[in-house]
């Protein structure tokens, strides 16, 4: 498996087959004496703009800061991914987890207010 | 780590499991029994060997399960990282690898174990490039 080609940047689905974001970040667990491991996936957040550059990436956190639940990556700790293909398949449920944050308290606050909504 | 199974429900569901997956977002950190480590930041790092030569930047990891875990076998180090990245471009790499003779796209397979990660922003190899072995030799054996 080939971490940069097959996981990074590939489109992540929930359990119940719902999109959750991508692949934004891998972190490896780096152990004395043996080989490193992948730990964790991480999507969302200020993940994404880690790979832009110290400048972007603190612009992006400013602003991501502002966002309720976004500042922060999601984890996704290896066990729970499923399958790997075209997508990557994880054991969660998206609207339990901060990916989902911003979605639902847009839903609860903003659109449910909505006449026609 | 807890098994797929048992985290659907388990120790992943509610606002626990909300703090649970919130990452750190610094680039490394110190959380478990090792060191933590974010992959994307490694990438078109410049590796060097024992020497001090450069050897290209760092590409690729390949990785494969053993015994339940996602281990990282080996690094690939070479000097065309951004071309690397595009998924596409095996017909391109093997084309410059075949009118260069190997001497404009050469990538070294670096074990895990032989790359010094403890400067994650200067990778160094623990032995001289030369008794690397490259993708385009491994090909050949």
């Amino acid at each position: 498996m080939l971490l940069s080609r097959e996981v990074l940047d590939r489109q992540l689905i929930d359990r119940r087959g719902h999109k959750m974001g991508r692949v934004d970040g891998i972190v490896l667990e780096l152990r004395p004496g043996a080989p490193p491991r992948v730990a964790f996936l991480e999507c969302g957040g200020r993940s994404p703009w880690r790979r832009l550059g110290r400048r972007l990436y603190g612009w992006a956190d400013a602003v991501q800061k502002l966002l309720p639940g976004r500042d922060v990556p999601t984890r996704i700790p290896w066990p729970a991914v499923l399958s790997m293909g075209v997508d990557i398949e994880v054991s969660l449920d998206a609207t339990r987890t901060p990916e989902m944050a911003l979605e639902l308290w847009l839903r609860e606050h903003v659109i449910q207010h909505l006449p026609w909504a | 780590m807890m098994p797929p199974s048992e985290m659907n429900d388990a120790g992943m569901n509610g606002d626990g499991m909300k703090n649970d997956l919130r990452g750190d977002s610094a680039g490394g950190s110190n959380r478990g029994s090792g060191r933590e480590l974010q992959y994307e930041l490694l990438l078109s790092r410049k590796v060097t060997d024992s020497e001090g030569k450069t050897m290209g930047r760092l590409e690729e990891a390949s990785a494969a399960m053993v015994g339940g875990e996602c281990v990282v076998l080996d690094f690939h180090v070479g000097g065309f990282s951004g071309l690397e990245r595009l998924g596409n471009v095996t017909l391109i790499s093997r084309l410059i690898r075949t009118l260069g003779g190997g001497r404009f796209y050469r990538t070294f397979v670096v074990p895990a174990d032989q790359l010094d990660l403890s400067d994650p922003r200067h990778p160094r190899a623990r032995r001289p490039m030369d008794e690397f072995q490259t993708l385009r030799s491994e090909a050949e054996s």
